[in-house]
């Protein structure tokens, strides 16, 4: 019984002009999407080798870029907004990234804001999930209208076979565009001599394909509830479309606006302040070394006490920012469990994660400058005070970030994947229950 | 060549919905193979509450339906495998064309390897034209698609056969070859309970008629005991009378 559901259920699908239209505009914003982002990928990547190559000879100011993430092309992220190039020298350990050559600079390295621009992701989040709604929304309430579903149910035919056809059959059809589109996108990908993608990004790959089917299947099985909880088909599609709006568009920005009022950060004057107190107590002395460094005393002692100081204060303005970073940390958290029943957010959440384009994997990045700085770097400029010939011959140590691991990706991505399935059941859950007990006369 | 055991039995039913209109008030009737009983009525009747106590679509208040034995509230999906439906305004599947919206009941309906030479047939059968077979349903005119839900109640080939006011809509010369097709179903054996305003038919077609008026089977008339009187003037005399609630 469910098969024979099944089967017309396709059918039916594949005969409607909707699906036809929705189908034919996934395809096209998936091949322009990822065409134009491809492209520019290119462009940033060329960039990136460009700034490697074009490095100035210089062992003490090192310029240190972050290379264009290759699934940057399916989700955009903050890949292109967060800067990618950090000056490190003894003076300075980077808070945060500019732009290359310092042509863009990110005055708020961390801004909450969420979506990015016309990517897979979009496609998936927006288009997609309009989609699903468009499928769905009759599913049940138009048969009941025509009378159909009195028919069918006039037969041996349990409610739950047909519910269960139902919705098999309009996620294959779902699931199937998705295919279509993530197929088309990831060939464009594979054709561009920039792109070069190696087993992990495959495995990131589906894993974002993956995670699409989840959050497909939650505005499925929500179209299915509202359309088995309604009479009318127009109201389903009414219904529908303003809890799609509240949950794609409001919600998610609810979320980052909330936290963003309600959880303050501290202003750059006082960020300033905070910085002039932390180093204080040893300004004078280094006032004084600076003045007999100046002055032409050019002895070991003293270049390296100031070498020393000046490090130190590197350090000291580094707790410092590393505070406010906690502190947008926190925000940030906020805005996420203010989200947590968003499925937008939720998807957008984890698909950055899994394309290394979300804002932890700038954190990461800066940590990495961090650890290099604090080790190998400092390490390499002391020498310059302690053996001069050495430091002449050695080369500039190199950094290194070491790229996350796919298994760290998913468990860090467990709670939300979790929550996106547990919406899915619940609203078939519901979705059953209100079939189950619906008067379909 | 009726069977003595009732198909379709209709025992103290009552139907009282939840805004409390009392739509079927102990209703009692029994329809046996081979028969075809007529239940007569102004709109608001109760006949369309008893058709769908017998589908399970509502539950009773008081009483029971049964198919072939089968208690329709307690084993709903037995008992429907011996009943076939068709609806007061049947409603298809309107991409689909005639022969796929058949195979699909049909399937449903327990028959699920029919060729389209069967499927022919059955339309034939209830003169749908040949050229409409393959068409989409949604072109399709009231009265055909009619016409294909009977072949639809049809090609299930169960043992009772409920019609709600199944002539509603159709133009004379369809009203009179589904007479036709509801003779020969009654010549197979079935078990036929149909609702109609049609005092004509009702009196042609129905071995049994039933007058309903506000939930009550008021009258109760075989057709031998019509050919001794004028069911019209029953019928009229009886939408005259006063109400029967106070
Ligand atoms: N879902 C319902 N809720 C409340 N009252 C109903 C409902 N369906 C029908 N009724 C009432 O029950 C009575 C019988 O209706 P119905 O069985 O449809 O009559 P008929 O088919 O003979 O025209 C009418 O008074 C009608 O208004
Ligand atoms: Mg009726």
């Amino acid at each position: 019984m469910i098969g024979v559901i099944y089967k017309r259920e396709i059918l039916d699908h594949l005969k409607s002009a909707k699906f036809l239209i929705g189908f034919c505009l996934t395809l096209a914003i998936a091949v322009a999407a990822t065409v134009i982002n491809v492209q520019d990928y290119g462009r940033r990547l060329q960039d990136y080798r460009a700034a490697q190559r074009d490095l100035p000879a210089n062992k003490f100011d090192i310029q240190i870029f972050r290379p264009p993430e290759v699934l940057s092309v399916l989700v955009q992220g903050k890949d292109r907004t967060l800067g990618n190039k950090a000056s490190v020298n003894y003076m300075n350990i980077p808070d945060r990234l500019t732009g290359y050559m310092s042509e863009r600079s990110t005055p708020r390295p961390k801004s909450l804001s969420g979506f990015g621009s016309v990517d897979f992701a979009f496609l998936v989040r927006v288009v997609l999930s309009l989609l699903v709604i468009f499928l769905a929304y009759d599913a049940v309430a138009e048969e009941k209208q025509s009378g159909t579903l009195k028919l069918a149910l006039a037969n041996a035919l349990p409610r739950s076979s047909l519910l269960i056809g139902k919705a098999a059959a309009g996620l294959t059809v779902v699931l199937g565009s998705l295919l279509a589109a993530a197929a088309v996108a990831v060939l464009i990908m594979m054709v561009h001599p920039a792109v070069d993608l190696s087993g992990a990004d495959a495995a990131r790959i589906l894993s974002l394909v993956a995670a699409s089917a989840l959050y497909l299947t939650v505005f499925y099985m929500l179209s299915l509830l509202v359309s088995a909880a309604v009479k009318r088909p127009a109201t389903a599609l009414m219904v529908l479309l303003q809890l799609w709006i509240f949950l794609v568009v409001v919600y998610p920005n609810l979320g980052v606006s909330i936290a963003e009022n309600f959880y303050k950060l501290p202003t750059d004057r006082e960020m300033a302040e905070k910085k002039v107190a932390a180093f204080a107590p040893y300004g004078d002395e280094l006032k004084k070394v600076q003045a007999a460094y100046f002055g032409g005393d050019r002895s070991q002692p003293t270049g390296m006490r100031y070498f020393e100081l000046q490090s130190l204060r590197s350090r000291l303005w580094n707790d410092v920012d590393r505070e406010l970073s906690l502190r947008l940390s926190g925000q940030l958290e906020r805005a996420r469990w203010i989200s947590i029943l968003s499925p937008a957010a939720l998807f957008n959440r984890v698909v950055e994660r899994y394309a290394r384009t979300d804002i932890e994997e700038y954190d990461r990045f800066l940590a990495s400058v961090e650890r290099y700085w604090k080790t190998k770097y400092m390490d390499f400029q002391v020498l310059f005070y302690k053996d001069l010939p050495a430091y002449r011959k050695a080369a500039t140590p190199p950094f290194e970030h070491p790229a996350e691991g796919t298994s760290e990706a998913w468990a860090a991505t467990a709670p939300q994947i979790v929550v996106l399935a547990l919406l899915a059941l619940i609203f078939f859950a519901a979705a059953s229950t209100a079939f189950l007990r619906k008067d379909v006369r | 060549m009726t069977t003595l055991q009732p198909i379709l039995k209709a025992d103290d039913l009552s139907k009282r919905y939840e805004d409390g209109v009392l739509a079927l008030d102990h209703l009692n009737l029994e329809v046996r193979g081979g028969e075809v009983y007529c239940l007569l009525g102004a709109n608001g009747a109760g006949k369309t509450t008893t058709i769908n106590l017998f589908l399970n679509f509502i539950p009773p208040t008081t009483g029971t339906c049964f198919i072939k034995g089968i208690d329709v509230n307690k084993d709903p999906l037995e008992a429907k495998k011996y009943v076939a439906f068709v609806s007061e305004n049947v409603m298809l599947y309107g991409n689909f064309t005639a022969r796929q919206n058949l195979d699909f009941f049909a399937k449903l309906g327990g028959k699920p390897n029919l060729t389209k030479e069967q499927y022919y047939q059955v339309m034939r059968r209830v003169s749908l034209q040949e050229k409409a077979f393959e068409q989409r349903v949604k072109t399709y005119s009231k009265g055909m698609r009619q016409k294909l839900g009977i072949s639809i109640a049809i090609i299930k080939d169960a043992a009772g056969i409920l019609l709600d006011e199944p002539t509603s809509g159709l133009d004379p010369k369809a009203a009179e070859e589904f007479q036709e097709t509801l003779a020969e179903l009654k010549g197979e054996g079935k078990a036929i309970l149909m609702s109609t305003h049609d005092i004509f038919r009702a009196k042609e077609i129905g071995d049994r008629v039933g007058i309903m008026k506000e939930g009550r089977l008021v009258m109760e008339r075989t057709r031998e005991e019509l050919q001794y009187e004028d069911l019209v003037k029953i019928y009229i005399d009886y939408m005259k009378s006063e109400p029967l609630t106070a």
